[in-house]
């Protein structure tokens, strides 16, 4: 792995062959009365590889290898959609029988504003991500003796160590979007990206009970992530081998210092849940009623945008056709606005950000997270250790769940090291809840370390479903927390 | 198409392969309020094409598969391009030879045919006439998918399977208002048939605990509680055995179960339950086509089957039943009043978890009732906030099953359970 040079996607040619049928299709609803007609073709290829004690696997993922298409068309405020895999002229006339009966059921009367926007209305746009090494290039024998070698490393490390599961994945996803108006106008944009995700999780056993840490890699780009992986086989066997020491932590509210990933799970599940601007249009958060209030402390700034950061939830236009924006979400403590998809920036009258997504093109189009994160600040992560008098320093965040209507918190955290006088004692607890009041947690952080840390090793759903790659993360940060 | 792919695996002299074809339609509809916001259908077929590559390492028979999958428009010599891309791939896939399933017949199996858009509309309707103007609280919104999925399995040793099922299934939040706060509940559906009489009743019984949490404003006081769950939170405790008793996590060491064992722990004194569970079928044939059947996943708390498809079986030389989702436990014999009293009966938390490495489980609560026995009367408490850390280890020697049943798609048992002396996180 020596190839260090940035290499450009190339078009997709696929879509490139079906980019006539698209548009055809497009004119041909206007033609049939629609006001507005959009096609979002999709063809993506992703593949997955693991390796554990149960075996090895190699698979097109189905939930990243897709191709099909998703058609939309709007009257009014009255919006229907149809996704299919198979597009040719002779199915035109069905497809649109089909969506006029969906919106001639549809009873929608919310009123809807279009904000025009000059980069969405771009006529002509094609953008691709870049990449060192390719991974259908690099070849699944490569990618699986690279595994291997993480596996074989790691489990070498301890002979406590009971399994080591070793994968990783990677998604190539070209777009094209058409959208024709009745006024005659065509957009027409394309993209191509590839990211590459792995993790590392590790098993060692208490009687029946298997403790485990797991640590994710991420990149917008290919392969190069590998070498990543098998830095970091020492300290992950390590830290599964202390968990088999921890206990419960006695509840309450602690001094805590968070991780970059933890500070990332605090980002994306207690807040930015609450800003997805859908939810602000059917009432379900709490968040709209403070734009322009103090929501944090005022040494926090949060972002969320596609263009935002260079990681897994990276694009150029979201499956809507709008264009990817950086949006500030919070501003020096000041909650400044929300993310929205398209429907819901209509409905609220304010121009869209680019965070409509769908799980795949056989999904709708939600307003979504993409890269999520806070600011950078000045501390120095062992000061920020030495100021805590008794606390915790939280790490390995593993889930969490929203609250948008109430910011309530329920985040879960693998490990919490003991801090006693601004030192580690070594002592461990695991599992960890996180719970609390949103605004309380943010407006206590003191303080806030110099470097950001982001990680798109998950995906994110919108309740139970819809799962989309996100990336989230932010520097360390000190704050008061209800763990227990 | 399916003949297409066969060629193509013929003409790459690909003698062990797996085709599985899956046609699925949708008729989708998302609510704000009472309106309906958007509609939606599908229509998509999907192929995706298990290849097996026999090799010997050491002397020793391996047997690689790597997966590929296939779209309705590619031409033929994308096909073969894709088969023999995961062919080669299998050559590096080094896991221990195992057999194919062969043909074996299921139970009879019968579809009811349904109209989707239909069905959907009458969803729709089941779902919005358990709010009525005398309600507190309000369905804010609602999203409901009637979905049919046609699947056709073939494989080289002979399998050629066809079956169609459907699905019902969705969400709805009610949210309630007091002068103190303003609070909602997000309720998941899913049904094997369009059950309507249950999705109002699911609905109803949403809309009062939504009134409760939103009267419920402060959190409990930390400590240990007896707690009592329910509903689906009952199926995520119990549905531990299920993924423990998995071939595959016992072929892996991630699971001690042995055919036989105790579930509940072999040197346990179990003074509560015993579970008795019997895996149950959601369709006639698992995915590599394997004939599905119920059949006892434990008696009396002792492991009668180990449940796991072809290769695990293989490995642990026991028959292989397919992979199971879906459960049946036997009830218990206290009411679930009874169980309530000197508990805490969490009722709805943000997302109760349990982790079937660990045996922990937990989650942030949402609303909960206090029952405390004081002078021969009960006093009930609403509470919200804090959570739960609790440890299947430590509780599964005196569970309390309720006498009252629970279903929904993938669970049908008890609908309460006790849990006792279990940390709380609170004031």
């Amino acid at each position: 792995m020596t190839e260090k040079t940035k290499k450009k996607l190339p078009a997709d040619k696929y879509l490139d062959s079906k980019k006539q049928d698209v548009i055809s299709l497009a004119e041909y609803l206007i033609k049939d009365g629609f006001e507005e007609a959009s096609v979002l073709a999709v063809n993506a290829a992703g593949k997955r590889y693991s390796i554990s004690k149960a075996g090895m696997n190699v698979a097109d993922d189905s939930l990243l290898c897709t191709r099909g298409f998703v058609i939309r068309v709007t009257k009014g405020v009255k919006w229907a959609e149809h996704s299919c895999n198979t597009l040719n002229s002779e199915i035109f006339e069905q497809i649109s029988k089909n969506l006029s009966e969906l919106i001639n059921a549809n009873d929608c009367s919310t009123e809807c504003e279009v904000y025009p926007d000059e980069e969405n209305e771009q006529e002509n746009a094609v953008y691709v991500s870049e990449y060192e090494i390719h991974p259908a290039e690099m070849g699944d024998e490569a990618i699986l003796k690279c595994l291997e070698k993480v596996r074989t490393s790691t489990l070498e490390c301890d002979s406590k160590l009971m399994d080591c599961n070793v994968f990783c994945s990677y998604a190539g996803t070209a777009k094209l979007f058409v959208k024709k108006k009745a006024s005659g106008k065509l957009i027409q944009k394309e993209q191509n990206i590839l990211w590459m995700t792995g993790g590392i999780s590790v098993m060692a056993s208490r009687g029946e009970e298997i403790k485990d840490y797991f640590k994710s890699y991420s990149n917008l780009g290919g392969a190069e992530i590998l070498e990543e992986m098998q830095k970091d086989c020492r300290n992950i066997a390590g830290s599964v081998v202390a968990l088999l020491d921890s206990k419960q932590i006695e509840p309450g509210e602690y001094e805590c210092i968070c991780t970059p990933d933890v500070t990332g799970l605090i980002v994306h599940e207690a807040f930015g849940h609450g800003v997805e601007m859908d939810m602000f249009v059917k009432d379900r958060a709490v968040a709209k009623d403070y734009i322009g209030e103090y929501v944090a402390s005022p040494i926090v700034t949060m972002h969320d945008g596609a263009l935002a950061a260079k990681q897994t939830a990276t694009y150029f236009f979201d499956d809507e056709g709008s264009a990817a924006k950086d949006t500030v979400v919070i501003e020096k403590g000041i909650l400044k606005r929300g993310i929205s998809d398209l429907r819901s920036a209509y409905q609220t009258k304010t121009s869209p950000t680019g965070n409509g997504r769908r799980e795949s093109y056989k999904r709708k189009a939600y307003t979504r997270m993409t890269n999520t994160f806070f600011e950078a600040g000045t501390d120095k992560a062992e000061d920020m250790i030495a100021s805590v008098k008794y606390g915790f320093l939280l790490e390995n965040a593993s889930s969490g769940m929203e609250d948008p209507k109430n910011w309530g918190i329920q985040c879960m955290v693998n490990v919490a090291k003991e801090i006693k006088d601004g030192k580690l004692t070594g002592k461990i607890f695991s599992p960890i809840i996180l719970t609390g009041y949103v605004p309380d947690l943010l407006k206590s952080i003191t303080m806030i370390s110099d470097e950001v840390k982001l990680s798109g090793g998950g995906y994110c759903g919108k309740g139970y479903k819809e799962w989309v790659k996100v990336s989230d993360g932010g520097p360390y940060i000190k704050a008061r927390i209800r763990l227990g | 198409m399916i003949s297409r792919i066969q060629k193509a695996l013929a003409d790459s002299k690909i003698a062990s392969y797996r085709i599985n074809c899956n046609k699925s339609e949708s008729a989708e509809m998302f609510f704000i309020k009472k309106e309906k916001d958007m509609l939606r259908s599908t229509e998509v077929t999907e192929y995706s094409v298990t290849v097996y590559r026999d090799f010997e390492i050491n002397g020793v028979k391996m047997r690689g598969h790597a997966v590929t999958i296939i779209f309705p428009d590619m031409e033929d010599n994308e096909i073969s391009k894709a088969i023999n891309n995961a062919y080669y791939a299998a050559s590096f896939v080094k896991n221990k030879f195992y057999d194919l399933p062969k043909p074996k017949n299921s139970s009879c199996w019968e579809q009811k045919e349904y109209n989707l858009k239909e069905e959907a509309f009458k969803l729709a309707e089941a779902l919005y006439a358990a709010q009525t103007p005398e309600s507190e609280s309000l369905i804010n919104s609602a999203e409901i998918f009637a979905v049919s999925k046609s699947m056709r399995i073939v494989n080289s040793e002979g399998i050629d399977v066809k079956f169609k099922k459907y699905n019902f299934n969705g969400e709805f939040v009610t949210s309630a208002k007091t002068d103190v706060q303003d609070v909602e509940i997000h309720t998941s559906f899913s049904y094997n048939a369009p059950e309507y009489s249950q999705l109002t009743a699911k609905v109803k019984e949403a809309l009062v605990t939504t009134k409760d949490r939103a009267e419920a404003t402060v959190p409990p006081v930390a400590g240990k509680y007896d707690i009592v769950l329910s509903g689906v939170n009952v199926a995520t405790v119990l549905g531990y055995y299920l993924e423990r008793t998995q071939g595959g996590r016992i072929y892996a060491g991630y699971s001690s179960y042995k055919k036989g064992c105790n579930l509940q722990g072999e040197n346990e004194k179990i003074t509560g339950e015993r579970l008795n569970i019997t895996l149950k079928t959601t369709q006639p044939y698992s995915a590599e086509g394997i004939a599905m059947s119920d059949c006892v996943l434990a008696k009396d708390g002792i492991l009668e089957t180990i449940h796991c498809g072809a290769r695990f079986a293989h490995y642990l030389n026991i028959e292989a039943t397919g992979d199971f989702s879906a459960f049946e436990c036997s009830c218990g014999s206290e009411s679930f009043e009874n169980m309530k009293k000197n508990a805490l009966y969490i009722a709805v938390f943000s997302d109760f978890q349990m982790d079937s490495f660990t045996g922990q489980f937990g989650g942030e609560i949402r609303l909960a009732y206090l029952l405390e026995e004081k002078d021969g009367k009960v006093q009930v408490k609403k509470v919200a906030g804090g959570s739960v850390n609790g440890n299947i280890f430590e509780v599964q020697n005196e569970m309390v099953f309720s006498q009252e049943r629970y279903k929904d798609e993938n669970y049908e048992g008890p609908y309460a359970i006790k849990l006792k002396n279990i940390s709380i996180a609170g004031e």
